[in-house]
């Protein structure tokens, strides 16, 4: 997966955490939130993981 | 938001302020500053960082549980909502211009009236930007005015840099009001003639440094020196007419009023003989992507090393075959019109905004007392009256004429080179960009909801006099714009607490303290991350944001200081309203 590729995952990632995580901590379904808190903490991590990883992080 | 459960001060929770808790709350923005501008790290990995050292500082220190932790976190995704409804767009409507060669024809065609580049620069950067921030927000002015200035031949990173330093002054009377109305709605107001009157006279001096600022950074004191007439004029207009302005008319209206004076006083200014041509006054032309005088070259003055691809001014010489100056113009009109249009005309306005999406949250509290409550929705998304929606309508009457004109086909016969795919070359900005906006604003919402932002402020003001403290009134207003990029939200999580600080401090100016949180939430605009990220994105050169912030720290510091110690004088000499 190129660069481009890998930021598109930590988008939408992020954004679908946003719904699980709204529906979840509302009806109280413990499993919900948690899947999109974690969601969310992965699409925050690739960034900097590809800072470090990429060949060339500005290959976009 | 309400805060506090059990004690209570001032309809705060009872935090503990202290040095320790204050440095944990001051951590994550420490970390975000230092690998954006000592490490130069892009925006979108910065931010990261940020979002998870105000995470761990909020479940360990703050005593936020998980599911509070994920209720704040996802709130700041969905204000990111809010940002990335322009991001989108605004490229849409650059691309679309861009590709019919319409920046091209626009430089071209303006230069024609007058070559005089620090003219161009000042009318584009300073007041042109001012006029687009009094009827749009959002970073939508960065977004116009940054692709302009490159088109001038401006450095990619002078080109984000001057339009945030511009158009800082206009923010809280800007957008017809947005900020201010915030304000008072947080507030209640001794007198809200007042502090409305209080806040323009601030706000002239951001305006005032911002012309002389971009001409210093033109061409250092020669710059000044020559620019010194039309700076002091339309300032006079922008500064003056708006402190006029709010005495007479709504506050609402009075940006909006100066600014357009201000952007027709161009046209007389353009004719005057000393603007009306190219000059050989300035030698040094620090911010232009070429020298043509050898003093100019090398002389190790020029401040940031720039990267991007910028257009220089001698790429490309006038061509018949670019369309007209008001075909150019026209997406920009729409853009303008749309936007007046919809604030002016209430009932068009109410019933484009009557559409409105959003989601529900529960009450979260954390184990030091901060509660927020429930919201049900939260913070709703009215998408058909957002400047989002204005961009892309203006964006599609802009394709739908050059479509009509042929300028489509004309652009891709004059390029040299085979241009990428519209919806790639989209996306490849957009999504970075929209990443770091995503994650500093959840960095924010988690400092706000863990009580860290309560500790950072009642921090400050626990050590502050009633001079020191108006003196640091404006640092706390631009805290909130750079962690919020928006004058408006710093005004509602600062505005109530300055006022009750102002209030248990007592021998100052309400007016003026309120006035000092507002102006310094506007100077801030110019190093919130996400104007940043809007100008570098529409610039081109996404990931240069720390260089950018080179430039604009140092000016929101040394402005906002000035602004500072006009709030410790008004207050001594017994203006506007001193206790």
């Amino acid at each position: 997966m190129g660069v481009l590729g890998r930021y598109t995952l930590a988008f939408a990632l992020m954004a679908l955490s946003l719904p699980l995580i709204s529906y979840g901590s509302t009806a109280e379904v413990a499993a919900l939130w948690a899947v999109g808190l974690a969601m969310l903490t992965v699409g925050g991590l690739i960034p900097p993981a590809v800072r470090f990883t990429a060949a060339d992080p500005d290959a976009l | 938001m309400d805060c506090g459960t059990g004690e209570r001060l001032g309809g705060y929770a009872v935090l503990p302020v202290n040095p320790i808790y204050a440095g944990l709350a001051a951590l994550p923005l420490l970390l975000l500053l230092f690998t954006l501008v000592v490490l130069r790290w892009r925006a979108h990995e910065a931010a990261s960082v940020g979002m998870f050292s105000a995470a761990a500082v909020a479940l360990t220190a703050y005593g936020m549980p998980a599911e509070a932790l994920s209720v704040a976190s996802a709130k700041g995704v969905w204000d990111a909502v809010f940002v990335l409804y322009v991001i989108l767009p605004a490229l849409v409507f650059y691309h679309v211009i861009e590709r019919a060669d319409g920046f091209e024809a626009l430089r071209t065609r303006i230069t024609a009236f007058t070559d005089n580049e620090l003219f161009l620069v000042l009318a584009f950067g300073w007041v042109f930007v001012s006029f687009m921030q009094s009827i749009s927000g959002f970073g939508t002015p960065i977004v116009v005015v940054a692709p302009l200035l490159l088109a001038l031949g401006v450095k990619p990173v002078y080109s984000v840099a001057i339009p945030l330093i511009g158009h800082a002054w206009a923010n809280t009377f800007g957008t017809l009001g947005v900020a201010w109305l915030a304000l008072v709605q947080v507030t209640e107001m001794q007198s809200v003639a007042v502090t409305a009157l209080a806040l323009a006279v601030l706000l002239w001096i951001p305006n005032l440094i911002a012309g002389f600022s971009i001409a210093w950074i033109y061409g250092r004191m020669e710059a000044v020196r020559y620019a010194a007439p039309m700076i002091l004029i339309v300032s006079l207009i922008h500064g003056g007419g708006q402190l006029a302005a709010v005495t007479v008319i709504p506050p609402e209206f009075a940006n909006f009023f100066a600014a357009t004076v201000g952007l027709l006083a161009l046209g007389p200014l353009a004719m005057w003989d000393r603007y009306a041509s190219a000059t050989d006054a300035i030698g040094k032309r620090l911010v232009m992507t070429e020298s043509p005088t050898p003093a100019a070259e090398g002389d190790g003055t020029g401040a940031v090393a720039d990267g991007g691809v910028a257009t220089p001014a001698e790429a490309a010489e006038p061509d018949e075959g670019l369309m007209s100056l008001s075909l150019a113009a026209l997406p920009f009109a729409a853009l303008a019109a749309i936007a007046f249009v919809t604030a002016v005309v209430t009932p068009l306005g109410d019933a484009l905004g009557s559409l409105q999406v959003g989601l529900r949250f529960p009450e979260i509290s954390t184990g030091l007392g901060v509660v927020t409550e429930a919201a049900a929705p939260y913070s709703p998304f009215a998408p058909l009256s957002h400047p989002g929606t204005f961009l892309l309508v203006s964006a599609l009457v802009a394709f739908v004429a050059y479509r009509r004109g042929g300028h489509y086909e004309d652009a891709a016969a004059r390029a040299e080179a085979d241009r990428s795919g519209f919806t790639r070359a989209v996306l490849a900005t957009a999504i970075p960009a929209s990443i770091a906006v995503i994650s500093f604003l959840v960095m924010a919402k988690l400092m706000d909801h863990s009580g860290q932002v309560l500790v950072l402020a009642e921090g400050t003001a626990s050590v502050a006099t009633p001079n020191s403290y108006g003196f640091l009134s404006p640092l706390i207003g631009s805290l909130g714009a750079f962690m919020t990029s928006s004058n408006t939200a710093s005004n509602i999580l600062f505005g109530g607490l300055q006022q009750q600080t102002a209030a248990q401090l007592g021998g100052i100016s309400e007016a003026l303290i309120l006035g000092g949180q507002s102006a310094g939430g506007a100077i801030g605009n110019a190093i919130s991350p996400g104007n940043v990220i809007l100008g570098t994105t529409a610039a081109g050169i996404v990931g240069r944001e720390g260089d950018v912030l080179r430039v604009t720290i140092p000016w929101v510091a040394a402005v906002g200081a000035l602004v500072g110690l006009a709030i410790v004088l008004l207050n001594a000499a017994g203006l506007l309203g001193v206790a």
